[in-house]
């Protein structure tokens, strides 16, 4: 595997404030990687530090080879800032074009490209509009749409569905599942269930450190679980429930209010009966469910990690 | 770790250039130094084309006629300039004495937001992953130069052909030459205070606060400078301090001493921008 991002060691801090703490790591080509946390985790410090917008007090960083700035990733790395606005007063294609014939296009294909990627976010329409004039969500299209100038072979969203629709968050939800193939994304959000539906793996930042960088589906294994959404709270001696099915390995109950059930099991020849009997134990208590998941959500098990 | 940030590409510099002065013209910051510019100079032109220059050549009587603009110019005439309306014609001379004295005024307005208002708005995050912070702090710099001294070529231009409408014995070749002379003179006089301004918009993610703040420090250098030359004139490397020490020098027209201006100008340059860059390139965006 081609190694994409390496730091090693990597610290910064904003006066007496270490935002991130000695992080150590490695992302494959690839590999789509979620990078989740609790606001102030450090997550787009980290993601600041790898575009060069930021200077790390300590550490190195390797991204595609070389420093970050480097006049050679010019045209290979891409990101989707999450808070930079665009110049207020130049048209939206205008300014499309110019960072397309920064990335190298020439003048003539600056304006092919940018209509092209105005395209792929549906804003073609607003080529001819001024920042100021659009709403926040379509400027966030506009930002993503940037990101999909070229041929990157890394792209770096921050946030890329917080604050659209749902339609528009489908779009680029879709638009990433599109491209995954041949580009490597490390994506940032607080949405989880993007990171489960668009990343391999997940990155894991708490007060500044890298506590997890796993696999998602090791986490989120579809075997020998069931996870339960309930309509009540949960009795207190839940297990007790299950104390007549042998398979049974162990129940795990969410937090107060969570109203969360999560039963493991051994896997049998017959796992769809054995899903059966859990499903009649809690009709005899009388405990209705609102939802059942095969496996472990990764929202669930973010929560159990990062706390 | 340094980033490698200092690389320097033609290409990306003239594309940011071309962007820097199309947001500057369309921008409200740029068009407020236009109006401001514009408003002064047509002032200047419409008192000037009453013929006030040349009483300072004849006689330094001042007409009554534009009252307003005698006074101003006795504020800021020095008895040795009389030579420049003798010599030169008047009415360009007299352009060219005010623009040197107002220029700190006008340069310090206009060069204000060359990276500022990027660094507080986060636009230079779409712009640092396809080129270098050294391409954008020489782009933004190039860019505020030629908005200033295009600015200063247009009313050099109106000046030298109203000064060639009125002025006696004055002949076109006189004022092509004299008025290149200017336009050099002004181009070399204004840089250090763009490159002062290119320190503050680095230093503050904010135009209004960059020029607020590039006024005031440069006022109260030059008041500093002023009163340490009244108190002990013995001191004269404190006027050192600030790019204004080298208007006499362009006011000679003297190829000798406009040279040293244009050393010296260089000198300030290099100080000022390089603090600058210091700032930019070590700076978080």
């Amino acid at each position: 595997m081609t190694l994409i991002i390496r730091t090693s060691n990597l610290s910064k801090s904003f006066a007496e404030k270490k935002v991130l703490k000695n992080i150590s790591l490695n992302i494959n080509k690839g590999a789509s990687v979620g990078l989740v946390g609790h606001n102030g985790a450090g997550k787009t410090t980290l993601f600041s530090l790898l575009c060069g917008y930021l200077q790390p007090n300590s550490g190195e960083i390797e991204i595609l080879g070389t420093a970050p700035a480097s006049p050679s990733l010019s045209g290979r790395l891409s990101i989707l800032p999450q808070d930079a606005s665009f110049v207020a007063g130049i048209k939206v294609g205008k300014q499309l074009t110019m960072l397309a014939e920064l990335q190298g296009f020439s003048s003539k294909d600056a304006v092919t490209e940018a209509r092209r990627v105005l395209e792929i976010v549906s804003l073609s329409k607003e080529w001819g509009q001024l920042p100021e004039k659009l709403s926040h969500g379509m400027l966030k299209r506009i930002a993503i749409a940037q990101a999909f100038i070229g041929e990157p072979e890394l792209v770096l969203l921050d946030e890329p569905t917080a604050g659209l629709d749902p339609e528009s968050a489908k779009r680029i939800r879709d638009l990433v599942r599109k491209k995954q193939h041949e580009i490597t994304f490390v994506i940032s959000s607080h949405n989880l269930e993007d990171i489960e539906d668009l990343c391999q793996e997940i990155l894991i930042l708490k007060s500044g450190q890298l506590t997890h960088h796993e696999n998602i589906a090791n986490l989120t294994a579809r075997e020998n679980v069931l996870t339960f959404k309930m309509e009540q709270e949960l009795p207190k001696n839940v297990e007790n429930l299950f104390s007549e099915i042998p398979l049974i390995t162990s129940v795990k109950k969410g937090k107060d209010g969570e109203r969360k059930l999560v039963v493991y099991f051994q896997s049998s020849d017959n796992d769809a009966l054995l899903e059966i009997d859990i499903l009649k134990c809690l009709a005899a208590a009388n405990l209705r469910y609102r939802e059942m998941v095969r496996g472990e959500r990764l929202a669930d098990k973010v929560l159990d990690m990062s706390h | 770790m340094s980033i490698s940030n200092s690389s320097l590409r033609v290409r990306q510099v003239v594309i940011l250039i071309k962007q820097d002065i199309q947001r500057t013209l369309q921008g409200p910051h740029g068009q407020l130094f236009l109006i401001f510019f514009a408003l002064f100079w047509f002032w200047f032109l419409w008192q000037s084309s009453g013929g006030i220059a040349q009483s300072f050549s004849a006689s330094g009587n001042q007409s009554n006629e534009a009252w307003l603009l005698s006074w101003v110019f006795s504020l800021l005439f020095d008895g040795d300039q009389r030579v420049l309306f003798v010599e030169h014609p008047a009415t360009l001379s007299l352009y060219y004495v005010i623009a040197i004295s107002t220029m700190p005024v006008f340069v310090l307005l206009a060069a204000s937001n060359q990276t500022a208002s990027d660094i507080g708005s986060k636009y230079l995050r779409f712009i640092i992953p396809r080129c270098t912070r050294m391409e954008i702090y020489i782009a933004r710099f190039v860019g505020a130069s030629i908005i200033v001294n295009g600015s200063y070529l247009l009313i050099t231009i109106a000046a030298a052909i109203l000064s060639g409408a009125i002025d006696p014995d004055t002949t076109w070749s006189s004022l092509i030459s004299y008025g290149l002379q200017i336009t050099l003179s002004i181009l070399f006089y204004s840089l250090p205070f763009v490159a002062i301004m290119a320190l503050c918009s680095a230093s503050i993610g904010s135009a209004s606060l960059s020029a607020l703040t590039g006024t005031s420090v440069y006022s109260i250098i030059t008041l500093s400078v002023s009163f340490i030359a009244f108190r002990w004139p013995d001191v004269e490397i404190a006027g050192y301090l600030v790019p204004s020490v080298t208007k006499p020098l362009h006011l000679s027209l003297n190829f000798a001493e406009l040279s040293q201006a244009g050393v010296l100008s260089l000198v300030f340059v290099l100080f000022f921008a390089g603090l600058g860059w210091r700032t930019f390139s070590k700076r978080d965006i």
